[in-house]
């Protein structure tokens, strides 16, 4: 190793980020050769005091009594605003009493009245099979749109041409139904071999998915009105224009959730007839035995 | 799998979340100050960070990395918010252009100042600052940061040798503005132009 390969290293090493290999022949180069010694010495200095300089500076301290500001919230999320007036009233015991009590009868009447399997995720509709299209778009929101970790699992699908102009319609659509969602992305996406055009909005609160698929992606059975499903995350709607399915995916409450997508269903249908050059007989929803090919 | 799902109540998970997460709060607004370069923003950040990472807490695995988990979180709001507050496009060759300007690497002045070395660092352009900020001053690795920056690793060591450089060389014309390094300066471009050892 020369000097020049030594310098262009040297970070590296300081970074613990070199090979094995690439590590023995740098340090037999440090130990002959004084000048780059005392080069490695002089950055590792100054990488020293950089850290300390970002660390003790004022502008970057936290202002005191953040944390506990933020600590406070986050409780209050927990805790579902704080204390009741009844939990007030009564003490916390007798309330966690009730509470336990509640929890065990709300739970087995759940056991008994239904024999769906509990969601393996939160996000999942539970009782649907996880291959579902309707947990395959349930699935592409939560990674794509929520959970930011599309990169493990959702891939990027080529454009639609079918879906062009999409974004503009489902915009106003959207933004009219529901004032403060904005869209924040408009993009294709694929997961479980079924390829989405997808259209996030961002509200003050929540997030919506408008997902769109066409349904050569999916197979299953039709029928002929909306469906809307739960699972512990989100509220879905779902329904099928033109052999496009299309999904509205959110954490708002049900009954905003499926405004947004009625409120897509015609204009939608406007759409693909202009795209498609014919009438069609209207839109038809999908029910929920749907799977994802792939 | 995290271990906190299933059967954690939510004061448990709250529990679980102050001993691993809120730790490193204040290094999370330091990021957040970096991204933000306002006081008020990378408070509202840190704080739509810490719910969003609350919100998602039963997906963390224990045991690994929690600062680059939330990190990632951090800078996933943060983009989230950009694309909210306005929609620019990137312009493709800004990278090659300050490489460019980068042409070579100079002494390393040992008599600057703490405010010195901060002015130097927040004047870097954006990109090269954050990677060099993540890396040098918060200890995450190259494979970490391209995580959190969804971005390749070679991106990211390459920008970052970008900017150790362009920091390196503006600390080295505040060193020589005070007459510092001139002398080793000659010495090293001799020594890396020709020297073999």
């Amino acid at each position: 190793m020369n000097c020049t390969d030594f310098r262009e290293m040297a970070d590296s090493y300081l970074s613990n980020e070199l090979l094995t290999e690439t590590n023995h022949g740098f340090i037999s180069h440090l130990e002959a050769c004084g000048p780059c010694r005392s080069y490695l010495e002089r950055i590792r200095n100054i990488r020293g005091r950089m850290r300390d300089a970002v660390c003790s500076a004022e502008q970057y301290r936290m202002r005191e009594g953040f944390e506990r500001t933020c600590l406070a919230k986050l409780r209050e999320q927990t805790r579902g605003g704080g204390q009741s007036l009844a939990q007030r009233f009564f003490g916390w015991r007798p309330m966690a009493l009730v509470a336990a009590s509640l929890v065990v009868i709300l739970g087995g009447y759940a056991m008994f009245s239904s024999f769906t399997k509990v969601s393996a995720e939160p996000y999942l509709v539970a009782g649907l099979d996880e291959n579902d299209i309707v947990n395959v778009a349930a699935a592409d929101h939560h990674m794509c749109a929520v959970d930011h970790k599309a990169n493990l699992a959702v891939e990027s699908a080529s454009e639609n041409p079918l879906y062009t102009g999409l974004d503009k319609l489902v915009s106003s659509e959207i933004g009219s139904q529901l004032g403060d969602q904005k869209l924040v992305s408009a993009h294709y996406c694929k997961y479980k071999g079924v390829s989405f055009a997808h259209y996030i909005f961002q509200g003050d609160r929540d997030t919506l998915s408008v997902l769109v698929a066409p349904a050569e992606d999916v197979r299953g059975t039709l029928k002929e009105e909306m469906v809307s499903f739960s699972s512990p995350d989100y509220q879905i709607a779902g329904f099928e224009v033109n052999r496009n399915a299309v999904f509205v995916i959110s954490d708002l409450d049900r009954e905003k959730n499926r405004r947004a997508a009625n409120a897509l269903t015609a204009p939608l249908k406007t759409h693909f007839e202009k795209k498609l050059g014919f009438e069609t007989l209207g839109f038809r929803v999908f029910d929920t035995h749907w799977n994802a090919i792939g | 799998m995290g271990l906190f799902r299933n059967n954690n109540t939510g004061d448990d998970l709250l529990q679980n979340f102050e001993e691993e997460a809120m730790p490193f709060t204040q290094d999370l607004f330091r990021v957040a100050m970096f991204l933000k370069r306002n006081r008020d923003a990378a408070e509202d950040l840190l704080q739509e960070t810490l719910m969003q990472s609350f919100k998602s807490f039963h997906r963390y695995e224990p045991g690994t990395n929690c600062k680059a988990w939330l990190t990632t979180i951090m800078y996933n709001t943060h983009y989230k918010q950009l694309k909210r507050e306005t929609r620019l496009s990137l312009v493709e060759d800004k990278e090659e252009l300050i490489a460019k300007t980068v042409a070579f690497e100079a002494p390393i002045p040992e008599r600057i100042t703490d405010e010195e070395i901060l002015t130097a660092l927040e004047g870097m352009p954006e990109h090269f600052r954050e990677i060099v900020v993540l890396c040098d001053v918060e200890g995450f690795a190259y494979k970490e940061i391209a995580a959190i920056m969804e971005m390749p690793i070679g991106t990211v060591m390459s920008r970052l040798h970008r900017g150790r450089k362009l920091l390196r060389n503006e600390l080295a014309v505040l060193a020589n503005s005070y007459g510092i390094g001139l002398e080793e300066e000659s010495e090293n471009k001799k020594k890396a132009s020709g020297g073999e050892s």
